[in-house]
């Protein structure tokens, strides 16, 4: 019995290391990156290969620091993922709470045609979009950088649904306290809302900060541009100097990598909801 | 749920002036207008304006020139950079999302079972889907390097990864596949764990091995959200082309249809191309999806 369950122990040890390994080996790559960016450049491109710098070294960083507009990147993106994630939080519990809260003409309709923009892929309507953006003198500015990104369907969905487990007579009886609809949309329905209103914000600005085609295009300056896509563009001009490039990959990708780890649990919670309307 | 409200507002104001009861009328639209705004100017109105242009000469700003009806579809459908485009698509289409889906689901049955680390190898399994495409491509490119690249150096190989143009879009694929594994595996984990225990258990006493568990256990009662996620990826896969665009910029053969009017507008300013493509690719995803659709009528067990 004793051995029995020695073994047991022993297996469910071995099955941990192995798919610990496994992990490993899925996020190699970011490690891989890691390392180079201590590398010294002369290092990266070797044989035999070095997984671990030879001499460690931070001077990639300060290059990529220095050398390149990679801190005015990261404000850029951080500006246009606040401002695309707050603006979908309030336009969309604003719409949402249309949806939950009143009986008008056309509800049904209107929430359709919400919907329906799911259907349509962004990236169909970049040209379109641009033309608009350009019309508007809106390249190279924030506004022109967010637009695309200042509404989502699947959030007014989730806060829709969310709002619709609140009871009316909760509203009703605000009302009859004599709290108005504004009143009761900011002092009541969005403090309660807080657990969902978190879980979009993370994944809202996750996505936003991540996008990497509109960016591009709308930005012509190089002071304007996000981090991705200032990243994207480091090798065409320094294409053999691998070392201060992962050192930009991996400040790029750190913001995002470190609110992936301490929030998964909520950006899952928040996918998954997405995916009930199917 | 209006009865009460217009319970009490009847209350409060007898007699409620035509005004105000307008003001009431309009309030819902007024809550949903910042939205609804910012829908009409950047999804409704250039998807029209799109389609309206897809049927004109158009300039090189953009503007419309001359009616000629469907003759730029024709013209794009003759053009064999455009049609390779579609094929590109295609391929990228079917060497990804049903492989990530497959590995994903791999992980997700290992990982059933919650143990001590599960929070360690989970995270490690999903970790690549926090990686924007732009930042992958970088590391993967340096891996992909062909001389004393990662790849090629250990395992001795010569592949030309980004300029063969048998390879390229291989390469450009594994890429892919890395980065949406761990979105598959998070939810069909969760899908997976909701099974009960029991099912799984009197299955294994049945002497099942674990190929028959997968096909008469697993799959049947994950296949609605099997079917999401391959609904939702095979639509974005068929806008794909960040990736590309980074890795390859649609040379040596791995022009998607989106990267392929993204050079049309861009470099070449030829709008009268790219309008009708871009419909092309919609009109793609909307039958890929209308397609899986169907494919859940047959396959898909909801229980």
């Amino acid at each position: 019995m004793k051995k029995t369950r020695r073994i047991k122990i022993f297996k469910e040890f071995f099955i941990q290391l192995i798919y610990v390994s496994i992990g490993i080996l899925i996020i190699f790559p970011i490690l891989y990156a890691l390392s180079v960016s201590f590398m010294e450049n002369k290092d990266v491109l070797t044989k035999p290969i070095n997984l671990l710098p030879p001499s460690a070294t931070l001077d990639n960083y300060s290059i990529a620091l220095t050398r390149t507009p990679l801190l005015r990147y990261l404000l850029n993106s951080t500006i246009v993922s606040l401002i695309s994630t707050i603006s979908r939080i309030i336009m969309g519990s604003m719409a949402a709470y249309a949806f939950s809260f009143y009986e008008f003409r056309g509800k049904k309709a209107l929430f359709a045609l919400a919907m329906a923009t799911m259907m349509i892929p962004p990236d169909v309507l970049i040209i379109a979009n641009y033309g608009t953006i350009s019309k508007l003198g809106l390249i190279n500015t924030y506004f022109g950088m967010c637009s695309i990104f200042l509404v989502s369907a699947n959030n007014i969905f989730l806060l829709r649904q969310n709002f619709l487990s609140y009871s009316t007579s909760l509203r009703d009886a605000a009302y009859i306290d004599g709290c108005g609809t504004i009143r009761f949309f900011t002092k009541i329905l969005i403090p309660t809302s807080s657990p969902i209103l978190f879980t979009l914000f993370i994944s809202s600005f996750v996505s936003v900060w991540n996008q990497y085609v509109w960016p591009m295009l709308v930005t012509k300056e190089n002071e304007m541009r996000t981090v991705q896509v200032g990243v994207a563009m480091l090798k065409d001009r320094e294409s053999s100097i691998f070392a201060p490039i992962m050192a930009a990959v991996i400040i790029a990708l750190l913001p995002t990598l470190i609110i992936f780890i301490l929030f998964q649990r909520k950006i899952v919670a928040g996918m998954m909801d997405g995916s009930v309307k199917a | 749920m209006l009865n009460a409200y217009q319970k009490i507002s009847d209350q409060k104001g007898r007699g409620l002036s035509g005004k105000e009861d307008m003001r009431k009328k309009m309030e819902p639209y007024l809550w949903m207008a910042p939205a609804f705004l910012i829908f009409v100017v950047f999804t409704f109105y250039p998807f029209l304006q799109t389609i309206y242009k897809s049927f004109f000469m158009v300039d090189q700003v953009g503007r419309i020139r001359k009616f000629v009806g469907i003759e730029n579809y024709l013209y794009i459908l003759r053009d064999s950079n455009f049609l390779s485009s579609i094929k590109v698509t295609l391929m990228y289409t079917i060497l990804t999302v049903p492989l990530s889906k497959v590995l994903a689901m791999l992980l997700a049955i290992m990982a059933n079972k919650k143990r001590r680390l599960s929070v360690v190898y989970e995270t490690c399994f999903s970790m690549p889907m926090a990686i924007a495409t732009s930042v992958a491509a970088m590391i993967f490119q340096l891996m992909f390097v062909p001389s004393l690249g990662l790849i090629n150096n250990l395992t001795g190989w010569k592949v030309q990864w980004l300029t063969d143009a048998r390879i390229a879009l291989l390469a450009i694929c594994i890429v892919q596949i890395w980065l949406s594994i761990g979105y598959a595996f998070l939810f069909l984990l969760a899908a997976i764990r909701s099974i009960p225990a029991d099912v799984i258990d009197s299955s294994r006493l049945d002497g099942a091995g674990i190929w028959m568990q997968v096909r008469r256990i697993y799959l049947p009662l994950i296949s609605p959200t099997m079917f999401y996620l391959i609904c939702t990826d095979i639509a974005w896969s068929m806008m794909a082309m960040s990736l590309v665009n980074v890795m390859t910029a649609g040379q040596y053969g791995t022009m998607t249809i989106m990267q392929y009017v993204y050079k049309q507008f861009t470099a070449a300013g030829n709008y009268t191309n790219a309008n009708p493509a871009s419909i092309i690719a919609f009109v793609l995803a909307f039958l890929a999806t209308m397609l899986s659709f169907a494919w859940e009528k047959k396959g898909v067990t909801y229980q």
